[in-house]
C-alpha cells in the first residue's frame, strides 16, 4: 500500500531541506540499492534529456503527437532523483515543463490530452500523474486548481463498466488505459484532490473483468485479448493502486509475472511500458519479490542505454524511451510519491 | 441573410420543399416555416400566394404564413386583393390572416368579412376581430354563434377564448361538450396560447378516457404553459374531488406538473376515491423523483395492507424513490405477502436498497418464509437478496435453514441455495456446501506438466499414474504460450519442479479450478487431483464428472471414466460422464483425477450419489 499524505507530507519536507542543493542528496540515494552503474546511468539519463534543444522553448519535450505524455514522463524523471521545479541544476527546465501541462490544461478546460491524438486520456492521465507528483515541489499556484479540473474530467469519463478508452467520455474501456487512469487518480488522491472511493471501487472491478480464469495473466478488455505479460503488469499495478494487494486476483497476476520466462523478458512487446508498471508492481509487492526482480531490470536496462549520449531508443522515440528508463531504473530512489509503499 | 446557426434545424430542407408540385409537401413546409418565424422564408411563400396557377387552399395557406412571418401592423395588398376574391377559400385566407396584422386598421376590414355569404370566411373573420376587440367584440360574437355548426366550432371556440368573458366561457364549455372532431378543436383552441384554455382543457381531459388518443394530445396541449398558469386551475381540477378529475390532474402532474406543493392536495383529494385507477395514478404522481416522495412517505405506506396487490406493488415502487427510509424495516412484513408479485417486487426493491440497511447476521430469518416459499420465482428471489445483501455473518443461519436442499435431489433448487451461500460463504464454508451436495471437495493437486494441442501427454502414462507420493517432487517443463498459441519453432520448454498442495474445491458447486491452484500459465498442461475419503461399508453408488477440457478417473487404482471434449478456440470445452457405477470399499478409498487443459478456463468436478441422486457425503 501507498504511504499515507501525512508520510507524504513528510517526504516533501525532506526534500524542501535540500531545496537549496544544486543536485540530489546523496545520503538519500543511499537508503536504496543501487549500484553505481545504475546511478551514473539515470544521471546521464537526465543530462541528455536536458540538453540544449531536446526541451522546446514551450517547455515540453517530444514529438508532435505525444508531447504531453513525454513532457510528463520526462518531468517525472527529474522528480525520481529529487530534483526540484524551481531549483538546482535542473529546476527551470522543470517549473517550464510544469508551466506547459498548465497551458494545456487551461486552453482545454483541464482535458490535458492532446486533442488530435485520438488516445488522448494516456497523455491525460500521464499529466494528472506527473502534476500530482510535483504538487507540493513546485511553488507554481496553479496546479492544484488544474489538477482539480483534470481530475474531474477523469472521474466523468469512466463508463460504466468501470474503466476508460481513448477519449474523455465514458463509452469503452480497455486496461491499457485504465491503469493510466487509476495511477493518476491515486497520486492526485495523494495531493488531496478528492476522489470518490466508489470510482476505485468500480475501477478495480473492471481491471479484475479483464484477468484471464485460466492463467492469471491479464487480457486487453473484459471481453477479449490474450494475456500478456505487459497487460498483466498494468492490472496488477491497478489492483495495488486500488488497495487490493491482498485480492487473490493480484496475487496470480504477480505470480503470473514471476513466471514469466526470462529468455522473454527482455524482448517482451511494448518493452518499457511492461516494465515500468511490472517493476513498480513487484516494488509494492513486497522486498523479495523486488529484491529478485530489480536486479534483472535494472541489468537489462542499463545494457541497453546508448552510451555516448546517455539516451535510451524508445517505442515513441529517445525522450520517450529515456524517461520510461530512468522511470524503471530509479524505483528505489522514492523520491516519488507513487514510488512508495 | 440569416446566419445558419440561427435558423431553425430543418430550415434548409423546408425550403426546398417550397418548391415541391406536392400541395402535401408544400403545406408541411408552410406549417414549418411559419411556426418558426423563418424570414427568409417570405420571398418564397408570398410567391405561393401571389401565384394564380396554385391551388387556392394553398395560396390561403401560403397568405396565413406570410402574414404571421411578416407580423406586420399594416394589411399588405395582396391580403386585401384575397378577401375580395370570388373564391371563398381565398377570402377564409384573408380573414384567418388578418389576425396577424397587429395593427387596428385591420378591425373594419375583420367587421366587414364577417358579414361574407360564406360562413367559413365570417367566422374566421370573427375570430381575428376578437384578437384585436376582445371583451368589446363579445356582442358581435354572441349575435353570431348561437347554433354554430360542427365544422366552425374549432373557429368560434377561438373567438370565445379571446373575448375571454365569464359568458364567453361559458358557451365555450357548452360547445367544447358537443363538439365531434376534438382533436380540431384541441388544436385551435390551444393555438391563441391564452390561458382560458387551461381549465377548458383540463375539463375536456377528465372527460376523456385515457385509452383515447386525445387524452395524450390534450395533455401535450397543456405543455405550452408554464407551471404557475397551470398551477391554480390544476389545483381547483383536484379540489372538485371528483374521481376522474383527480385521476386527470395525476396524469397532469405526473407529465407536466411535477411541484411538490400540489402533493398535498393530490393526497388528500385521494383519501376519498376509493377508485384503483385514481389511486394508481396519484401514486405514480407522488413518486415521482421531482415531487419529493419522501415527502409522500407516510401516504405510500398506507398502502402497503390495501386489499388491491397492484396498489401493493406500487406502493412499493413509490417508497423505493424515497430516500430517508430503510426499506428493510418498511417491508418486513411485505415479503410474506400472500401474492407473489408483490413479495416479489419487495425483494427486487431491497436490491437497489444500500446495503448498510440490510439486518446484519440476521437476513435469513428476516427472509425467512420467502426462502421457503413454494412459488420458485419468489424463492429464487430471495436466494438473489440473500447473495446480494448477505455476508459471512449470515452464512451458519443460512446453512442451517437451507442445508436441507443440498442434499436433496431437486437439482434446481440445491444449485440455487448452493449459490447463493457460496455468495456469502466464508473461505472455510465453500467446501462444506460442496461436500453437502455430495461433491469430492478436498483433494491433493499436482501441476503442471506439458501438454500438447493433440493431448498427447494425456494420453500417455506419466509418474504419478504410477505410484503416488505427496512428499515427492517432480521435474516438469512447461511452455509460455498463452490463449492456444503454439510455442515457436525451435523453443525449448521451461523446466521447474513441481510437489503436491493441498486444495480445496472454489466454488460451492464443486469446481474445482486448477488456475488458480497451479503455477501460471496453465495452457498446455496436465494436473492430477487425488483425494481420500471413508465408506462406512462396500457400496455401490454412482459418480458423476464434468471437466474442461478432459479428464481420466481412477478409482483405488481401477480406471473408471475418461473423457475429451472438442476443442474450441477461446472457448468453454466441457466433457461430461454422468452416473457412473462405482463399487467403494468399506475403509479408505482413493479417487484420482488426471486433468488435460489447452487453454481458457481449466476445472474438474466430481460428485457421487446413490442410485435416488441423493447425494453421499464422504469425508
Amino acid at each position: 500500500m501507498r504511504t499515507t499524505i501525512t508520510s507524504f507530507f513528510i517526504l516533501c519536507l525532506f526534500s524542501l531541506n535540500n531545496l537549496f542543493a544544486q543536485d540530489p542528496p546523496p545520503q538519500s540515494v543511499g537508503v536504496a540499492r543501487l549500484t553505481p552503474e545504475v546511478r551514473n546511468a539515470i544521471s546521464k539519463g537526465l543530462e541528455y534529456l536536458s540538453k540544449d534543444g531536446l526541451q522546446r522553448p514551450d517547455g515540453s519535450w517530444g514529438g508532435d503527437q505525444n508531447r504531453v505524455a513525454e513532457t510528463s514522463l520526462a518531468l517525472m524523471a527529474f522528480m525520481l532523483q529529487g530534483h526540484v521545479p524551481g531549483r538546482g541544476t535542473y529546476g527551470i527546465k522543470m517549473e517550464n515543463a510544469i508551466t506547459y501541462l498548465l497551458n494545456h490544461g487551461r486552453n482545454q478546460r483541464g482535458y490535458l490530452g492532446t486533442p488530435r491524438n485520438h488516445a488522448g486520456m494516456y497523455e491525460h492521465g500521464l499529466a494528472v500523474l506527473a502534476l500530482s507528483e510535483a504538487w507540493g515541489q513546485s511553488k507554481n499556484p496553479r496546479i492544484k486548481s488544474t489538477l482539480r479540473s483534470a481530475v474531474d474530467i477523469t472521474l466523468r469519463a469512466q463508463n460504466r463498466e468501470g474503466g476508460w478508452r481513448y477519449s474523455p467520455e465514458p463509452r469503452d474501456a480497455d486496461l491499457s488505459m485504465t491503469v493510466m487512469q487509476i495511477v493518476a487518480l491515486n497520486s492526485a488522491s495523494e495531493a488531496g484532490i478528492a476522489v470518490p472511493q466508489t470510482t476505485i471501487d468500480k475501477a478495480a472491478e473492471y481491471v479484475i473483468s479483464c484477468q484471464d480464469l485460466g492463467s492469471g495473466g491479464f487480457k486487453y478488455t473484459a471481453g477479449g485479448g490474450e494475456p500478456n505479460f505487459a497487460r498483466t503488469a498494468a492490472g496488477v499495478m491497478s489492483l495495488i493502486m486500488c488497495g487490493q494487494r491482498d485480492r487473490k486476483a493480484t496475487q496470480r497476476g504477480i505470480a503470473f509475472l514471476k513466471a514469466f520466462p526470462d529468455s522473454k523478458f527482455k524482448s517482451t512487446n511494448h518493452f518499457h511500458y511492461a516494465h515500468y508498471y511490472a517493476v513498480q508492481s513487484m516494488y509494492q509487492s513486497g522486498d523479495a519479490d523486488f529484491r529478485a526482480w530489480y536486479p534483472k531490470i535494472s541489468a537489462e536496462i542499463v545494457a541497453k542505454q546508448n552510451k555516448n549520449d546517455g539516451s535510451w531508443s524508445g517505442s515513441y522515440g529517445q525522450a520517450y524511451g529515456t524517461s520510461l528508463s530512468i522511470l524503471i531504473l530509479g524505483v528505489p530512489y522514492r523520491f516519488l510519491p507513487i514510488y512508495q509503499r | 441573410m440569416v446566419e445558419a446557426s440561427e435558423r431553425p434545424s430543418g430550415t434548409i430542407g423546408y425550403l426546398q420543399q417550397l418548391e415541391e408540385k406536392d400541395w402535401i409537401l408544400k403545406a408541411e413546409a408552410l406549417h414549418y416555416l411559419s411556426k418558426n418565424n423563418v424570414k427568409e422564408s417570405s420571398e418564397s411563400i408570398f410567391k405561393i400566394a401571389n401565384n394564380n396557377t396554385e391551388n387556392p387552399w394553398i395560396r390561403s395557406k401560403a397568405l396565413i404564413a406570410y402574414c404571421k412571418i411578416q407580423n406586420d401592423s399594416n394589411i399588405p395588398p395582396i391580403l386585401t386583393s384575397f378577401s375580395s376574391s370570388e373564391d371563398p377559400k381565398l377570402r377564409a385566407g384573408a380573414a384567418e390572416a388578418l389576425s396577424f396584422i397587429t395593427g387596428n386598421n385591420s378591425d373594419e376590414l375583420s367587421l366587414k368579412l364577417t358579414k361574407d355569404d360564406n360562413e367559413m370566411v365570417q367566422f374566421h373573420a370573427l375570430a381575428s376581430y376578437t384578437k384585436l376587440k376582445k371583451q368589446e367584440a363579445w356582442p358581435l360574437v354572441q349575435t353570431m354563434i348561437d347554433s354554430p355548426s360542427q365544422e366552425t366550432i374549432p373557429i368560434v371556440a377561438k373567438a370565445l377564448i379571446r373575448v375571454g368573458n365569464n359568458e364567453a366561457l361559458k358557451k365555450l364549455q357548452e360547445i367544447a361538450n358537443s363538439v365531434k372532431n376534438k382533436r380540431a378543436f384541441i388544436d385551435s383552441v390551444s393555438k391563441t396560447k391564452n390561458t382560458n384554455t387551461i381549465p377548458l382543457l383540463l375539463n375536456l381531459l377528465e372527460k376523456t378516457s385515457i385509452d383515447n388518443s386525445n387524452f395524450d394530445y390534450i395533455i401535450s396541449a397543456l405543455s405550452i404553459h408554464n407551471n404557475e398558469t397551470l398551477a391554480k386551475p390544476l389545483s381547483d381540477l383536484i379540489n372538485t374531488g371528483r374521481d376522474p378529475a383527480v385521476f386527470a390532474a395525476a396524469r397532469v402532474i405526473t407529465h407536466l406538473l411535477q411541484d411538490p406543493k400540489i402533493g398535498k392536495e393530490l393526497r388528500s383529494a385521494i383519501n376519498n376515491s376509493s377508485s384503483p385507477e385514481t389511486q394508481e395514478a396519484a401514486m405514480i404522481a407522488l413518486g415521482s423523483k421531482n415531487m419529493n416522495p419522501d415527502s409522500n412517505k407516510d401516504f405510500f405506506i398506507g398502502y402497503l395492507k390495501n386489499k388491491n396487490p397492484d396498489l401493493r406493488v406500487l406502493s412499493i415502487l413509490c417508497l423505493s424513490h424515497c430516500r430517508e427510509v430503510n426499506l428493510y424495516n418498511l417491508l418486513k412484513e411485505t415479503i410474506k405477502d400472500e401474492e407473489s408479485r408483490v413479495s416479489l417486487a419487495a425483494m427486487n426493491a431491497l436490491m437497489h436498497t444500500p446495503l448498510e440497511d440490510a439486518p446484519t447476521g440476521v437476513l435469513v430469518s428476516y427472509l425467512e418464509e420467502a426462502l421457503v416459499n413454494a412459488d420458485t420465482v419468489v424463492r429464487k428471489a430471495a436466494f438473489d437478496l440473500l447473495a446480494h445483501a448477505g455476508n459471512a455473518d449470515d452464512f451458519e443461519p443460512a446453512l442451517a435453514m437451507l442445508g436441507e436442499a443440498l442434499s436433496g435431489t431437486d437439482t434446481i433448487r440445491r444449485e440455487a441455495v448452493a449459490e447463493a451461500l457460496g455468495s456469502i460463504a466464508p473461505d472455510k464454508g465453500v467446501a462444506n456446501v460442496a461436500r453437502r451436495q455430495g461433491y469430492i471437495s478436498n483433494w491433493m493437486v499436482l501441476g503442471t506438466f506439458l501438454n500438447d494441442k493433440e493431448h498427447k501427454a494425456f494420453a500417455k502414462e506419466l509418474e504419478p499414474e504410477k505410484t503416488i507420493d505427496f512428499e515427492k517432487t517432480y521435474p516438469s517443463t512447461y511452455v509460455w504460450a498463452l490463449q492456444g498459441n503454439q510455442r515457436k519453432e525451435g523453443e525449448k520448454a521451461i523446466e521447474r519442479d513441481i510437489g503436491w498442495a493441498e486444495a480445496s474445491v472454489n466454488k460451492t458447486n464443486g469446481m474445482l479450478l486448477m488456475g488458480p491452484l497451479l503455477p501460471p500459465p496453465g495452457t498446455f498442461s496436465i494436473s492430477y487431483a487425488v483425494s481420500d475419503f471413508n465408506s462406512t461399508k462396500e457400496q455401490e453408488l454412482f459418480l458423476s464428472l464434468d471437466g474442461d477440457d478432459a479428464f481420466k478417473v481412477w478409482l483405488n487404482g481401477e480406471k473408471v471414466a475418461e473423457a475429451i471434449a472438442p476443442y474450441l478456440h477461446r472457448q468453454s470445452c466441457i466433457a461430461t460422464l454422468e452416473n457412473i457405477k462405482i463399487k467403494l470399499k468399506k475403509g479408505k478409498n482413493r479417487i484420482l483425477i488426471k486433468s488435460a487443459n489447452i487453454e481458457n478456463e481449466w476445472w474438474v468436478r466430481a460428485r457421487i450419489t446413490d442410485a435416488n441422486n441423493r447425494p453421499i457425503e464422504l469425508f
